[in-house]
């Protein structure tokens, strides 16, 4: 009789408990739903043909947000076109030639601090290496530099396990034939290993363009009058606008900050969702 | 000899195929004749690859190597001028010699080499030192960062001694003479991060116990990628609507003059370290063997039990981890404390009271600051500061993760 | 099975005036601190069939894999004592390692064609050995596929991905991308493990023809294989301390008819019932 009440107790405190559970996984989940959900709406009024395409007016209490739009693309071309060849490479080199030393286990524990570092002192370091020592000023190559520093980390990562997940029996047949390492690296492995590369690295770039804090450490422009024409230009960005729009310009119109806002939000997820199909369908047809 | 004259030479040379090319300065290196200063060439070479000091330096993708590719060629070149010319004229001759294919015979095996001797494969060379270039980048970004924060950050302790920027409550950079103590923002940093760290470990960690224990399959493959896409949010963005949202909402419910405060910066935190927090707790929650679940529930402990008393504490190091890791977010994060925790330079009493973490007044500063003056260096000793305690945060997590991981491997 | 009763003791352990094409002499291999073999000496005969033959998890696969150094992929394994291609060492300071295995193909375990087509496959070696004439390589695709007696099968597909193969086609295709590099040593580890018997038999017919041009070394679990197509015959046991010795090694007629050592015998018989 006891034991059976207990067990009783035990399970009611289940029922709760998983309640309680579930109750958390709601409060993580549902913000995220209410933040794209709220930015969609309120931001989705103040998109116009206008806004998409004409540079702001009025100390941007005017026009539109062009010139950040175009900027924030040429962040993610420059960002992709550092980070991408040297996070691969770094990928093939921990994976197919790197020993187990104390080296490798160096390069490893650098790889994780590297992704923990804050997003402005990356800042700093583009301000101090990129903009004033090597003097390429607050430009579109110092901005897509220091990004792609802070992108190379997480691409570092994902190629690597998209490197790890190639077969090794592929490896063993392409250098039993007396292909060379390199030969079977580049004729073998990255062509299997591509998808999981490309996935990774949207990702991380979508991420990259994302951040605030380095391309204001880094000096983006509030105001351009012109689009940048060269990678030593000033340049505009869509976070840093929004940033601006929405805390350092008295009398800002609401519906300019949503509009930022919603544009930001759809670049950086429609990337990020793209990544994420692009692996889960190359995951369905591993499987 | 006829030959010594040294445009016959060159012109001997340029008659020879691009891998004999190559070859003539490792044979010349391999000949005894050839003078020390040609053989130093390499060492010195070698020397210029690994060390930090370049023309352009290495931790600049792509651009960083170029120079590398170039000096290899140069330092070839070098090699192919410090060698006596009656040499050279002897080993351009050999080497002409072999490099006519068609003149020898090939023998069954197909004209390979019979003796299995090394050969000397050039690109496969320059890809090995390049790939290793690459892959020693990660060491060379961090180490860069590292030195240039202390290269433009140190020379502040000239003007302010150590102790008395760690620990002075009153930063004015711009007042004369400036003061520069950081004690204000090193508090504010703490109070934001514990507070986050306090909201989202419970719900992180519950969340995680959901989704790897309770949660149908249904919602939690619609859960997972919800919460991916929550990392995906950039900061910018999550920071305008807690501005819009969260703020009224904190004035209002505490009764507070604003709703600028560190409370609301911390409750903002939380859920920006909460995707690294269930996502690093629920790896390792799945990662305890089956076998201890099935103990448990041999014993008549219901799953309540079995998460509480068993699951939990097998994973409590990756648990630790990802609260790390969590940290490290919480105390690196910028925009969005920058917008809401409301900036205020007193040293803080309270969470309910504005305040300005570390990361926000580099922001907030960092365009203002006149370049390599003092309020420059203060910001820069400021940023590392937050370098050294990252780096410390997510060193503790990668060593617990590894424990963790080697536990459960056999 | 036949049993030449009369003729076995007068065979020599290597039949003299064959040449020997592979030699190892006191071999040890070392994973780490884990012994795999110790002392092996054993001498592969040209052009003939060499089975390897023993319990599973005897180093069978780790000895076969001595003669084209597939165990330096292995970060810390360790080889001492000499192996030997045509009296030159292999394990030699200088030697190239590409080279050798160019002159020492392999077939795998698993068929493991690369995730391109019929063509590619077969041409991957002499790609990467640099011919890239595209009538040349034609030619070199066709002879392989048709020597791996693959060529009528697949003359229609050649340009599809291998993986569409059945396994047995896969195998054979695999075989042709050795034979395309145009080695003189086939080693082949349990090739037919993962293929059906008409597939396996398919295999077996193409090795007894392949071996009037090419050495091949066998590894096998399978007896009736080993009786069926080899020439030589080497059997592999593992001591007490897990480390894998060779036990027993001569012509494959003596080896199964009349062992000398009790431990073959038992196995042997063992394995046939």
């Amino acid at each position: 009789m006891i034991r059976s009440e207990r067990g009783h107790g035990a399970k009611a405190t289940e029922r709760i408990a998983f309640g309680l559970l579930a109750l958390a996984t709601f409060l993580v989940v549902a913000p995220v739903i209410y933040i794209v959900v709220f930015i969609l709406v309120n931001g989705s009024g103040s998109i116009s043909w206008e806004f998409l395409t004409q540079a702001p007016r009025h100390r941007g209490l005017e026009g539109g947000i062009f010139p950040a739009i175009v900027g924030t693309f040429y962040l993610m071309i420059g960002t992709l076109l550092f980070a991408l060849p040297v996070g691969v490479f770094s990928a093939i080199y921990l994976t197919e030639y790197a020993r187990r030393n104390w080296l490798t286990r160096l390069i490893n524990l650098s790889i994780v601090n590297l992704a923990g570092v804050p997003s402005i002192v990356f800042g700093l370091f583009g301000l101090g290496l990129f903009v004033l020592a090597m003097r390429s000023g607050s430009s579109l190559l110092a901005a897509s530099l220091t990004l792609a520093c802070q992108a190379l980390a997480m691409i570092i990562t994902t190629s690597r396990e998209a490197l790890m997940a190639v077969p090794r029996s592929y490896r063993e047949g392409s250098l039993a034939l007396g292909a060379t390492k390199w030969q079977t690296v580049l004729h073998v492995v990255l062509p299997q290993a591509m998808p999981g590369i490309i996935t990774g690295t949207v990702l991380a770039t979508s991420r990259a363009i994302g951040e605030t804090a380095p391309i204001l450490a880094v000096g983006a422009a509030f105001l351009l009058p012109s689009l940048p024409s060269s990678p030593l230009d000033q340049f505009m960005a869509l976070p840093y606008h929004l940033y601006i729009v929405a805390t350092q310009v008295p009398g800002m119109p609401e519906r300019t900050m949503w509009g930022t806002a919603l544009v930001l939000l759809v670049v950086v997820l429609s990337f990020n969702t793209m990544a994420m199909v692009v692996r889960w369908r190359f995951r369905q047809r591993r499987v | 000899m006829l030959g010594t004259d040294a445009k016959s030479i060159l012109k001997s040379i340029k008659a020879l195929p691009f891998r004999k090319k190559v070859l003539l300065p490792v044979r010349i290196l391999s000949d005894s004749r050839v003078p020390i200063g040609a053989k130093l060439v390499i060492p010195g070479l070698l020397l210029y690859l690994i060390m930090p000091l370049d023309l352009i330096p290495d931790f600049i993708p792509v651009l960083g190597q170029l120079d590398d590719l170039l000096v290899i060629i140069l330092a070839l070149g070098l090699i192919v001028r410090l060698c006596p010319p009656q040499v050279l004229h002897e080993l351009v001759l050999k080497l002409g010699q072999t490099s006519s294919p068609p003149a020898q015979p090939k023998n069954q095996s197909g004209g390979r080499n019979p003796r299995l001797l090394k050969r000397f494969r050039l690109g496969e060379k320059i890809m090995e030192l390049f790939i290793f270039g690459n892959g020693v980048l990660a060491i060379v970004v961090l180490v860069g960062i590292f030195g240039l924060l202390l290269k433009e950050g140190l020379p502040i302790f000239a003007h302010t001694p150590f102790w008395r920027f760690l620990f002075g409550d009153k930063w004015y950079p711009v007042s004369s003479p400036p003061t520069f103590g950081i004690l204000p923002f090193l508090v504010a940093s703490l109070m934001i991060t514990v507070g986050a760290i306090i909201i989202a470990l419970p719900v992180g960690v519950a969340t995680a116990a959901y989704l790897a224990e309770v949660a149908p399959k249904a919602i939690r493959e619609s859960v997972k990628p919800l919460i991916e896409l929550l990392a995906g949010v950039p900061s910018v963005v999550i920071g305008f609507v807690g501005l819009l949202v969260l703020t009224p909402l904190v004035r209002n419910v505490f009764h507070l003059n604003t709703g600028l405060t560190g409370l609301t910066a911390a409750i903002m935190l939380a859920f920006m370290s909460l995707p690294v927090i269930v996502s690093v707790s629920e790896d390792a929650l799945s990662m305890v063997p089956n076998e201890y679940k099935e103990a448990s529930y041999a014993l008549g402990a219901t799953r309540w039990q079995t998460i509480v008393h068993v699951l939990i504490p097998a994973a409590i190091s990756g648990i630790t981890a990802a609260v790390m890791l969590g940290v490290g977010r919480a105390i690196g994060e910028t925009m969005t404390v920058l917008m809401v925790a409301g900036g205020a330079l007193s040293v803080p009493h309270s969470l309910a009271e504005p305040m300005r973490p570390m990361t926000a007044t580099i922001a907030a500063e960092v365009n203002n600051a006149v370049r390599g003056g003092l309020q420059y260096q203060a910001l820069f000793a400021i940023g590392a500061a937050l370098f050294l305690i990252t780096f410390a945060t997510n060193l503790i997590a990668d060593v617990v993760l590894e424990r963790q991981k080697r536990r459960f491997q056999t | 099975m036949v049993i030449f009763s009369g003729e076995i003791e007068r065979i020599p352990a290597v039949p003299a005036p064959e040449k020997i094409k592979l030699r190892t002499s006191g071999v040890n291999l070392f994973y780490g601190t884990f012994q795999a073999l110790r002392n092996i000496s054993i001498e592969i005969p040209a052009q003939a069939i060499t089975a390897i033959i023993g319990p599973s998890g005897c180093g069978k696969t780790s000895f076969l894999r001595l003669f084209n150094r597939m165990n330096d992929l292995i970060h810390n394994a360790r080889v001492e004592g000499s192996v030997e291609l045509d009296d030159m060492p292999i394990y030699d300071q200088n030697t190239d390692v590409v080279e050798l295995r160019k002159r020492v193909g392999m077939v795998f375990q698993k068929p493991n064609p690369f995730p391109m087509s019929v063509f590619d496959n077969v041409a991957f070696g002499p790609r990467r050995h640099g011919k890239d004439n595209r009538k040349e390589l034609e030619e070199i695709v066709e002879r392989s596929l048709h020597r791996a007696a693959l060529l009528d099968e697949v003359k229609d597909k050649i340009h599809e991905s291998a993986l569409s193969l059945s396994g047995g086609q896969q195998q054979r295709l695999c075989i042709a991308r050795v034979l395309a590099v145009d080695p003189e040593v086939i080693l082949m580890d349990e090739p037919c493990s993962a293929l059906d018997p008409v597939a396996t038999l398919k295999i077996e017919d193409l090795m007894r023809a392949l071996s009037e041009n090419y050495t091949i070394v066998i590894v096998t679990h399978n007896m009736q294989q080993a009786a069926r197509v080899s020439d030589m015959a080497a059997f592999l046991m593992m001591a007490d301390d897990k480390t894998g010795e060779l036990v027993e090694y001569g012509p494959t007629n003596r080896v199964f008819t009349n062992p000398k050592d009790p431990r073959t015998e038992s196995y042997i018989t063992g394995r046939f019932g």
